[in-house]
């Protein structure tokens, strides 16, 4: 059973929005230079805890982000590079909006990093139609 | 004066600009970058645009509010028409010290001579994977998503622009 973990600012939300056999971790907001602290450390500790639940796969959903910066994504880089050198590899699979087109454009060279580990998952019709979601906006919410 | 700038010669027309000089620091950055995308939603109606410049306005206001040693630096978005085209130029300024403009000019001629912009990106990526609170990707970013990345440096001074011909805007219907 994962502990509970997440981070809450005024402007981003990352929180674990399901702890069963198939983790979901829900990211929401702007992903900028305030943000990646916390970001990596958070990402750090979901990495341990997925490993010592031996999960087989992770979803990670970022239907809500709107922006992730550079220092945001290397925080996956990290990630993604733990969890492929490590002995116990998983699934992280993304989740992406294809509203916000930044962001098959962002995720793609992760992809590209471990081929094995992650996995790109367009959000399908319904829940994209959602009303920030469907929006295309790329700053949409306070800090976007 | 060193310049990798390559900004064409000629007067184009100047269709529509901002320019703002700021304070650098972080949290003005998420602003800056939302009124450099709210000017190409505007200006251009074209979301894969608009998304590739507010990325690259965050990138680089990011850099300038990490590595500026003066208390003001200059953002400018523009775009301009020339004879059937038009472009969209996202230039900074900012001063900076000689040890960041020795290891920026290195890595900003690093992007300029790439091949394969995407290729260089990836190899980034996989070399600063292993490295903790190690990032540099902002710039190979920008780079990556298919703008084109110039500079110039003039003393303690970086000028930094990113173009994107644009094509003509469709003609417009006439109303009867």
């Amino acid at each position: 059973m994962l502990r509970s973990l997440g981070i809450r600012t005024e402007g981003f939300a990352l929180v674990l929005a399901d702890t069963g056999a198939v983790p979901v971790v829900r990211l929401s907001g702007n992903g900028d230079g305030e943000v990646v602290a916390p970001l990596d450390r958070t990402l750090k500790q979901l990495h341990e805890e997925l490993v010592d639940a031996s999960v087989r796969s992770v979803v990670v959903d970022l239907g809500e982000l709107y922006f992730m910066n550079s220092s945001c994504l290397k925080a996956f880089v990290s990630w993604i590079y733990k969890v492929r050198t490590s002995g116990k590899p998983y699934q992280i699979r993304i989740q992406y909006n294809p509203n916000q087109r930044w962001q098959q454009r962002g995720l793609e060279p992760l992809q590209r990093l471990a081929p094995a580990v992650v996995f790109l998952d367009q959000i399908g019709a319904s829940k994209s139609s959602g009303a920030s979601a469907a929006s295309g906006q790329v700053n949409g919410g306070r800090n976007g | 004066m060193a310049d990798g700038s390559g900004e064409s010669s000629g007067p184009p027309q100047r269709a529509l600009f901002v320019q703002l000089a700021f304070c650098p620091t972080p949290s003005l950055v998420s602003g800056i970058a939302r009124l450099v995308s709210d000017f190409c939603r505007t200006g251009l109606r074209d979301l894969d645009v608009t998304t590739r410049f507010h990325m690259a306005a965050h990138e680089l206001t990011e850099n300038i509010a990490k590595y500026s040693t003066s208390s003001r630096a200059m953002l400018e978005i523009e775009l301009t028409e020339g004879e059937g085209s038009r472009l969209l130029t996202l230039r900074t300024r900012n001063q900076t010290s000689r040890d960041r403009l020795v290891e920026v000019e290195k890595r900003l001629k690093e992007l300029q001579d790439a091949v394969d912009p995407v290729q260089l990106y990836d190899r980034l990526i996989e070399e600063t994977a292993p490295l903790e609170g190690v990032s540099g990707l902002g710039l190979a970013r920008i780079r990556a998503e298919g703008l084109s990345f110039n500079y110039q440096i003039s003393g303690d001074e970086l000028t930094l622009i990113v173009q994107e011909p644009l094509p003509p805007p469709a003609p417009r219907v006439a109303e009867h």
